[in-house]
């Protein structure tokens, strides 16, 4: 049987850890790209977002870590694999920031939990400042800062558009 | 019952000031001095009205001042633009461009507040414009001093929203207010990576941003 989406506000905190995770599992394939000055950039990002996940693990009282979201891993395989040197890297890092951005403003549409809200509410602008600074490593333009204009996507899918986020209903934590 | 006191206690409580503190802090040798206030050290969240009602008008006061803050910024970069101190073409055009997404936030706070029988907001937050926001601009003569202001407004707005998010009553809220707050730290963070480029311990000093109330005293705009 598949997996269930998220019912309850514990079970969509488990799939935005899933999804954090993921990400840092993906950054950690793309280290090697990286030269000296983009690579501690990057590893910090990939600290940052298990420090997410274990956040909404605390709040959600969780004891077991939840894994990084096996279908989502599997779906990004395919960029992964497409990036080839540094600036191929960095961008897909750039989409992914404002994937996981989507992805949390998109979560706190459900969210009703004050803790979980909280946590969430502190993770977002991190990602957001993630991808401006990735975006000033590849000199992208300021307007180009702010892929959904005035405000930050709260759209998810599939996440082949990169201006959506993942989409709970694709990527069911298993 | 409305319990105007609580609100504002409310929207006082773990605040530092911090806006104003930093602000002072700036110098003209050295903008990247002014930042926008750390981490949070809160540990608990603020006590939220326990009266339902209570709650709606707190949720309220706090859009109505986060609109207030976006005239003001808005009304800032304007005034900053025609002083004749960015001399910088891309400074200019980036300082215009959080202009106008500052007044597309404002709008789409007054669709809110009108949703809760409130009087659509056009002034600019008389505290912090007094307090923080005047003094910095009449006091400035360089760009640096332009990007001074900004990282203070940005950092402030950016700060004040992920605080509102813990105060408003219903998801569709809290998602309204966060998609702002992520827009406001872009612009806080491409303001910074223009004074200390990747520069992480100063971009981003912790994984989490901070969520407690960055506002003066009385900066809360009561309905």
């Amino acid at each position: 049987m598949a997996p269930a989406p998220p019912s309850t506000d514990t079970d969509l905190a488990a799939f935005v850890q899933s999804v954090e995770r993921a990400i840092a599992a993906a950054y950690d394939r793309l280290m090697p790209l990286f030269a000296e000055h983009a690579q501690p950039i990057v590893a910090e990002f990939g600290f940052h977002h298990v420090a997410h996940a274990e956040s909404l693990a605390h709040v959600t009282g969780a004891t077991v870590p939840v894994a990084p979201n096996a279908a989502l891993l599997t779906a990004l395989a395919p960029r992964i694999d497409a990036a080839v040197d540094e600036p191929s890297a960095l961008r897909l890092v750039f989409a992914l920031e404002n994937q996981l951005a989507a992805t949390h403003t998109f979560s706190m549409t459900m969210l009703d939990d004050a803790q979980i809200v909280r946590a969430v509410a502190t993770i977002l602008p991190i990602e957001s400042s993630h991808a401006v600074i990735t975006g000033g490593l590849l000199g992208v333009g300021v307007a180009d800062l702010f892929p959904n204009g005035s405000f930050e996507s709260l759209l998810v899918s599939d996440g082949a558009n990169p201006r959506t986020g993942f989409s709970p209903f694709s990527y069911p934590v298993s | 019952v409305s319990n105007p006191i609580g609100r504002r206690r409310f929207l006082q409580l773990g605040g530092t000031a911090a806006a104003s503190a930093v602000l002072l802090a700036c110098t003209k040798d050295d903008p990247s001095r002014e930042v926008a206030p750390g981490p949070s050290t809160t540990t608990t969240l603020p006590a939220l009205p326990a009266d339902p009602v209570d709650r709606v008008k707190t949720d309220l006061a706090v859009t109505l001042t986060l609109a207030s803050l976006e005239v003001l910024a808005a009304d800032t970069y304007s005034k900053l633009a025609a002083s004749g101190l960015v001399t910088d073409v891309t400074l200019a055009t980036t300082l215009a461009l959080f202009a106008r997404h500052h007044r597309d936030h404002l709008t789409a706070l007054n669709l809110a507040i009108a949703d809760a029988d409130g009087a659509p907001v056009d002034q600019p937050n008389s505290t912090f414009d007094q307090t923080v926001v005047q003094p910095a601009v009449a006091a400035a003569t360089t760009q640096g001093d332009v990007i001074a202001i900004a990282l203070t407004l940005e950092g402030t707005l950016a700060q004040t929203y992920v605080y509102g998010v813990n105060a408003a009553t219903t998801p569709a809220r809290r998602s309204q207010l966060l998609s702002v707050a992520g827009v406001e730290t872009r612009h806080r963070a491409v303001v910074a990576n223009q004074l200390r480029p990747n520069d992480l311990g100063y971009l981003l000093p912790s994984a989490f941003a901070p969520d407690d109330n960055p506002l003066p005293p009385d900066a809360l705009v009561v309905p």
